[in-house]
């Protein structure tokens, strides 16, 4: 009656003659192969770091070599900047602030107005004429002065 | 556990197409692959199998001697079995006897008698259909039988 492999009495009795043979020593070391194993193994640890660190350059490059160029942004015309004559700070000796301060605002007002006319002065309160006549203002002293 | 029980027959299987040095590296090759898969295979006998073929095929491409390699195997002296008195075939007669098989036949009968694999399972490693293996196997059976019997007959004379 033939097996599932469909092999006749014959044929099976030959199977399992063949089968009382044990296939000669492997001659293997487990010892050889578990040390083989173990260097396996460190092997694929050390790839799985190559290629990440390698995948990481990859990306730095790729990323250098894709930065966006630098926005140039437009600006006006320069205006040239006129710096003011320096003038050297008077030396106060005397040590008297209040006459020191007096002394600066002369000089600033000074230079104030020979860069730009008397315009520059500030609306003076009128005072009192010594003679007790009407107040002197900005205008009578440039009527005075376009007047010599 | 696998080493001990399939060490030998991986061996046999290796054989059919290696030199003895080259079939034990493919045997080792194929455990350390084993004990490095992270998941154990879901049917790791014919797994083994498997790996063992292809690491064979691969070492044979490698070193083209596909064409040698039978002339090679046939002057081998070593014999693939273990001689016992009991045993009810002569282990070199056996030898000899499954040299003369085609290869295709030989590595089924390999697999089906030593490897202890289903003809469906040695399909699957062979990625022949099953009705292939199976007339191999036949095959193969039938002419293990003949030459025997012949055997038999020329130390009888």
């Amino acid at each position: 009656m033939p097996n599932e492999n469909g092999l006749n009495p014959l044929e099976q009795e030959l199977e399992a003659a063949l089968g009382t043979l044990a296939p000669a020593q492997a001659g293997l070391s487990r010892d050889q192969i578990m040390f083989a194993a173990g260097q396996a193994s460190m092997r694929r640890r050390n790839r799985a770091w190559q290629g990440v660190s390698s995948a990481l350059v990859v990306l730095l490059l790729v990323s250098v070599s894709l930065r966006p160029d630098p926005t140039v942004i437009e600006v006006g015309p320069e205006v040239a900047r006129i710096d003011a004559p320096r003038v050297a700070p008077p030396s106060v000796t005397s040590g008297d602030d209040d006459r020191g301060q007096a002394f600066r605002q002369y000089v600033r007002t000074r230079r104030a107005v020979l860069e730009r006319g008397f315009d520059v002065l500030p609306a003076s309160k009128p005072t009192r004429t010594p003679v007790g006549g009407p107040p002197l203002t900005r205008e009578d002293l440039s009527d005075l002065l376009s007047s010599t | 556990m696998w080493y001990d029980s399939y060490s030998d027959r991986l061996m046999l299987y290796a054989r059919n197409w290696l030199s003895e040095d080259t079939a034990r590296d493919a045997v080792q090759g194929a455990f350390v692959r084993l004990m490095g898969q992270s998941l154990t295979p879901r049917d790791p006998q014919a797994w083994l199998f498997r790996t063992v073929r292809n690491e064979a095929i691969t070492r044979l491409r490698r070193r083209e001697r596909y064409q040698r390699h039978g002339q090679k195997l046939a002057t081998q002296r070593l014999c693939w079995f273990e001689s016992h008195p009991e045993d009810l075939i002569d282990a070199h007669t056996a030898h000899e006897v499954l040299m003369t098989l085609p290869e295709a036949q030989r590595e089924v009968v390999l697999l089906r008698i030593w490897g202890q694999l289903s003809l469906k399972q040695i399909a699957r490693i062979v990625g022949s259909p099953l009705t292939t293996v199976h007339s191999r196997y036949k095959a193969a059976l039938a002419a293990i039988k003949e030459r025997m019997q012949s055997s038999c007959r020329t130390r009888m004379d």
